[in-house]
C-alpha cells in the first residue's frame, strides 16, 4: 500500500477528443459529373447552415479531390445527413472517423 | 418586344415557377416516367442501372451496414421522391404563389431527372468528351438534361435571392 502523499494521477480527456467521441462518423461527399456547382453549394448551406464561404470551399474541395467531409456526428444523426443529402441527389456516404482523416 | 421573365423566380412572400405549356407539358411526362420507375415491382436491370444513381450506398465499406440502412431507409427515400413528383405536378398544373419547402421539392424532382438523364447519356466532367460521345441519337436527351440544367440553375437562383 503506498504511504507517500504524492498525487494520483488523472487522466483528464483532452477536450477535442471527447467531442470527437460523440461524434465519431464523417459524412462524406463525393464528386459526380452531373450535379451542378451551385446547387452543390446551396444544399450545403441549406442543410448544415454553412456560410456560403464554407459550402463553397467544400464544393470546391469535392469538385477538385474528388471527395470532401461535410459534417462530423454520431451515427443516427450522420444516417440523417446522408439520408438529407440523398434526397438532394447529391453522392454522399458515410464513415467512421479514423486518425488518418 | 417582350421582357425575359426567368422561369423560376422570388415573388413577394413566396416564388413563381412560370414555365411554358410545352416544357411544363414535358417535365410532368418526364416526372411520370420517373415515377412508373421508382413504383416498379420489379424493374429490369436497364432501369436498375438508371435508379441506381438515385440511391447511392451509404456505408462503401460495410456490407452489414449498408444492408440494414437501406432496410431503414430506402423505402423512405423512395416516398420522399414520390411526393415531391406530386408537388411538381400540383406546382405545373396552378399558377400561384408557391413556399419554400414547395420550390425544393421541385428543385430536388428537376434534379432527379437530370441525374437520370446524366446516367443514361453517359456524361462525364471532361467537357469535350460530353460534345463528342452525346451523338445525334442522343441529342434531344442531351438538350433536354441542358434545359433542365438551366432551370435547375435558376431554382438555386431564386432560392439564393429569397
Amino acid at each position: 500500500m503506498p504511504t507517500t502523499l504524492e498525487p494520483t494521477r488523472v487522466m483528464e480527456p483532452d477536450v477535442d477528443e471527447q467531442v470527437a467521441a460523440d461524434h465519431p462518423w464523417i459524412v462524406i461527399v463525393w464528386n459526380d459529373p452531373v450535379n451542378l456547382m451551385s446547387y452543390v453549394t446551396f444544399v450545403l448551406q441549406k442543410l448544415f447552415g454553412y456560410s456560403n464561404e464554407k459550402a463553397t470551399a467544400l464544393m470546391l474541395d469535392v469538385h477538385h479531390k474528388g471527395r470532401a467531409v461535410v459534417a462530423n456526428d454520431n451515427r443516427e444523426r450522420a444516417e440523417m445527413h446522408v439520408f438529407r443529402l440523398h434526397e438532394h441527389g447529391l453522392w454522399a456516404s458515410m464513415e467512421k472517423d479514423g486518425p488518418s482523416t | 418586344m417582350s421582357r425575359f421573365r426567368p422561369p423560376v423566380r422570388a415573388k413577394g412572400d413566396g416564388f413563381v415557377v412560370d414555365l411554358g405549356t410545352d416544357e411544363s407539358d414535358l417535365i410532368r411526362r418526364l416526372i411520370g416516367e420517373l415515377r412508373s420507375m421508382l413504383t416498379d415491382p420489379s424493374p429490369d436491370a436497364a432501369v436498375e442501372t438508371l435508379l441506381a444513381r438515385l440511391f447511392p450506398p451509404a456505408h462503401h465499406d460495410d456490407e452489414e451496414m449498408e444492408a440494414e440502412y437501406q432496410r431503414l431507409m430506402r423505402e423512405e427515400l423512395v416516398q420522399s421522391k414520390l411526393s415531391a413528383f406530386d408537388i411538381v405536378d400540383e406546382t405545373l398544373a396552378g399558377k400561384g404563389l408557391i413556399d419554400e419547402a414547395r420550390l425544393l421539392a421541385v428543385m430536388q424532382s428537376i434534379n432527379s431527372i437530370r441525374l437520370v438523364l446524366g446516367t443514361m447519356l453517359g456524361v462525364t466532367d471532361d467537357p469535350e468528351a460530353d460534345e463528342v460521345t452525346a451523338g445525334l441519337e442522343n441529342s434531344s436527351e442531351y438538350h433536354l438534361y441542358s434545359y433542365l440544367s438551366w432551370l435547375l440553375e435558376w431554382c438555386v437562383r431564386a432560392l439564393g435571392a429569397g
